[in-house]
């Protein structure tokens, strides 16, 4: 029960996160010296039409008039409409959200199982040719550009070894629609050719974003792990005589793990801003492609509310690492 | 026969400045059912010796022997040691039980996970089953029920209760109560306790020592009591082994040791309690350094009695009374 009720004071508090995030989002998309309501009048318009434009749109309005009719039309649901594909945004969006969130769950968990038992072994065995390379290798990770490493695993195992495709999610038909997760729904519904060649497309795109979150927990679960080496508890269960499986692989790892999943709920920060790009890359039709096109067609409205519903996955995202954070450590769910 | 028997052991470390000679030629023997303090100050090697017996030295080398029931415990391998001694017929209570306890595991499941391998009517587990150790469930309901048990024998309130909690929802008496549970749970031949009251008030030490003491007597365990408090060792003690820079000086039947200590430092460090004028005579010098440490009696260079052969030598254990031996050139009169 506290924990729920832990839960639940959490997720209300991500509302006054959101409505922060709105007003931001908010204020960036009016400085940009763009005017979207010639915008949305057109090439030919005249000035006038432009005037008559922004008065119907209510872009003369005072700016925090405009901030409270926007406020007052999200809560109804309505994110305005986009001038690109003239549909709903909040339609748009959502028929995008499963790609973005299988993308990202792909590559966080990818993340996880490399992270977790390569800063573990680099723990272990410190000092060692391996742990020096392991640190190499993630310091490049946090080092390379996504969009570079992007090109560069494209042109690696797309045009070179010709082993993955080199965008898109899926070939031939998707299967039945039940999470809009196309790996999820196929495993539900025993469909293992789009298992196979959802997989097989989603494998290129989650490698780019996973690195550098691979990297991050390497970091921390090589740290965490040392620390937790140095405490006493070790040393006992050594006198006692438990196996060496469980003092590192349990007793070890869950003391460093706190560390580890605090870090895991920052990071998703940036794996949701590297799915921006990578998205865009590997035509991935999820927020992140959607965000980037957007931009490109001064879309403001539809800015907007993918940036909203990027910042309001983040915000999720928290809760549910703070939740298993209280799993992790008993201590924390009783603060 | 002795349950434990140490024969020139010798531990040596490596250190920046070279190997530091924290054992030099150890004996020790600890018969069944006794208990037997070890006792000397900080870094005299007591507890190098214990962590020698239950084979955990780390980056320590050992050299000697360490017979347990006849059985050679350095011959016999520091992976068999661990799955088939360590935990099972050898177990251990800690220093500091605060730190020693999982803090994110709760009580109980940190005696589950004991007893899923050191349960006293199990085989000891193969490696393979020690690889495969985070797959296979091992727990057993009636190990919960000794658990139990045992918390009652250690007088732990609620002991039902006590198997949820976490380490830290419980009190340092109580935590220590719980460790030496722990070591009395796999139904150990010998229990090697490092300074098992050093971390606890005053006023529980004396509680948790005299339970320990009345639980391996009852049990007929034998103890190894590694403490630097002469007091504590005189009340619970059948012999005393007095260390001193991984030395021992004199090894004694507690009352004869006592009585008519024959040792120069065990005289000073007698005199160095506080006596009923009420006045602390303390040694001079200080604790020489293991790296490189004086050759011969390493007490030579603070002794009142040194002579030039305490340097070049070191003396021979000589029984002078009945169990009563000693490691002098030139002991104190009786």
């Amino acid at each position: 029960m506290p924990l729920l009720l832990r839960f639940g004071k959490r997720l209300v508090w991500s509302i006054g996160t959101l409505l922060g995030v709105v007003v931001i989002v908010f204020a960036i998309s009016n400085v940009i010296p763009a005017d979207p309501a010639a915008l949305v009048a057109g090439d030919s318009a005249t000035a006038e039409q432009i005037a008559e434009t922004r008065a119907r749109l209510g872009l003369d309005l005072p700016l925090y008039q405009q901030l409270f009719n926007y406020l007052g039309r999200l809560l109804q649901g309505d994110m305005g409409t986009s001038i690109f594909t003239a549909r709903p945004i909040a339609e748009d969006l959502l028929g995008r959200l499963p790609a973005t969130i299988e993308l990202a769950l792909g590559s966080m968990l990818l993340a996880v199982l490399i992270g977790i038992p390569v800063g573990v072994i680099s723990a272990l065995k410190r000092g060692s040719l391996l742990d020096h390379a392991v640190r190499v290798l993630t310091v490049s990770g946090f080092a390379v550009a996504n969009f570079w490493l992007a090109i560069m695993l494209q042109l690696l195992l797309v045009m070179w070894l010709d082993l993955l495709p080199l965008f898109g999610r899926i070939e031939g038909d998707a299967p039945a629609f039940i999470t809009g997760l196309y790996t999820v729904d196929a495993l539900l519904t025993g469909n293992w050719r789009a298992l196979g060649d959802a997989l097989w497309h989603l494998a290129l795109p989650s490698i780019t974003l996973a690195l550098p979150v691979a990297a991050t927990i390497v970091r921390f679960t090589r740290t965490g792990v040392l620390e937790a080496l140095g405490r006493p508890f070790v040393p006992y269960a050594q006198a006692m005589g438990l196996p060496p499986v469980i003092i590192v692989w349990r007793y070890v790892l869950r003391a460093a793990l706190t560390s580890v999943v605090t870090q895991i709920g920052l990071v998703t920060g940036t794996l949701l801003g590297g799915a921006v790009v990578v998205e865009a890359i590997f035509d991935w039709p999820g927020l992140g492609g959607y965000t980037v096109n957007s931009i490109m067609m001064s879309d403001y409205s539809a800015v907007m509310g993918a940036a909203l519903w990027i910042a309001a996955m983040y915000v999720i995202t928290n809760v549910i690492v703070d939740a298993v954070q209280a799993m992790v450590d008993p201590r924390a769910a009783a603060r | 026969m002795s349950l434990l028997e140490v024969q020139r052991l010798f531990v040596r470390y490596p250190t920046e400045r070279g190997p530091a000679q924290a054992l030099d030629g150890v004996s020790l023997s600890i018969g069944q059912g006794e208990v037997v303090g070890l006792v000397g100050e900080s870094g005299c090697g007591k507890t190098t010796l214990a962590k020698a017996v239950l084979g955990i030295l780390g980056s320590g080398e050992a050299e000697g022997v360490i017979r347990f029931r006849g059985q050679d415990l350095l011959g016999l391998g520091a992976d068999a040691v661990r799955r088939e001694i360590r935990g099972r017929a050898i177990t251990f209570v800690p220093q500091d039980p605060f730190g020693s306890l999982h803090p994110l595991y709760r009580v109980g499941d940190q005696i589950a996970d004991l007893m899923a391998w050191k349960a006293p009517d199990t085989a000891p587990p193969s490696r393979l089953q020690e690889r495969l150790a985070l797959f296979t469930r091992r727990r057993r309901p009636a190990h919960r029920d000794a658990a139990i048990a045992m918390l009652r024998d250690v007088q732990i309130p609620n002991p039902e209760q006590a198997l949820a909690k976490l380490p830290s929802e419980l009190s340092g008496g109580q935590r220590q109560r719980l460790t030496i549970a722990m070591a009395l749970l796999p139904q150990p031949e010998l229990i090697l306790a490092d300074e098992p009251t050093t971390a606890l008030d005053v006023t529980i030490q004396a509680q948790v020592l005299r339970l320990l003491h009345n639980l391996v007597r009852e049990k007929g365990v034998s103890l190894l009591f590694t403490t630097h408090d002469l007091g504590v060792a005189s009340e619970i003690c059948d012999r005393i082994v007095v260390m001193y820079a991984g030395q021992e000086a004199e090894v004694a039947p507690t009352r004869s040791f006592f009585a008519a200590p024959r040792h120069p430092y065990t005289a000073a460090l007698l005199q160095s309690l506080p006596n009923e004028q009420g006045v602390l005579r303390d040694i001079p010098g200080s604790i020489p350094p293991l790296v490189n440490p004086p050759g011969g009696c390493r007490f030579h260079p603070r002794c009142p009695n040194a002579s030039a052969r305490c340097a070049a030598e070191r003396p021979p254990p000589v029984e002078v009374a009945p169990g009563h031996w000693l490691r002098c050139w030139h002991p104190v009169a009786a």
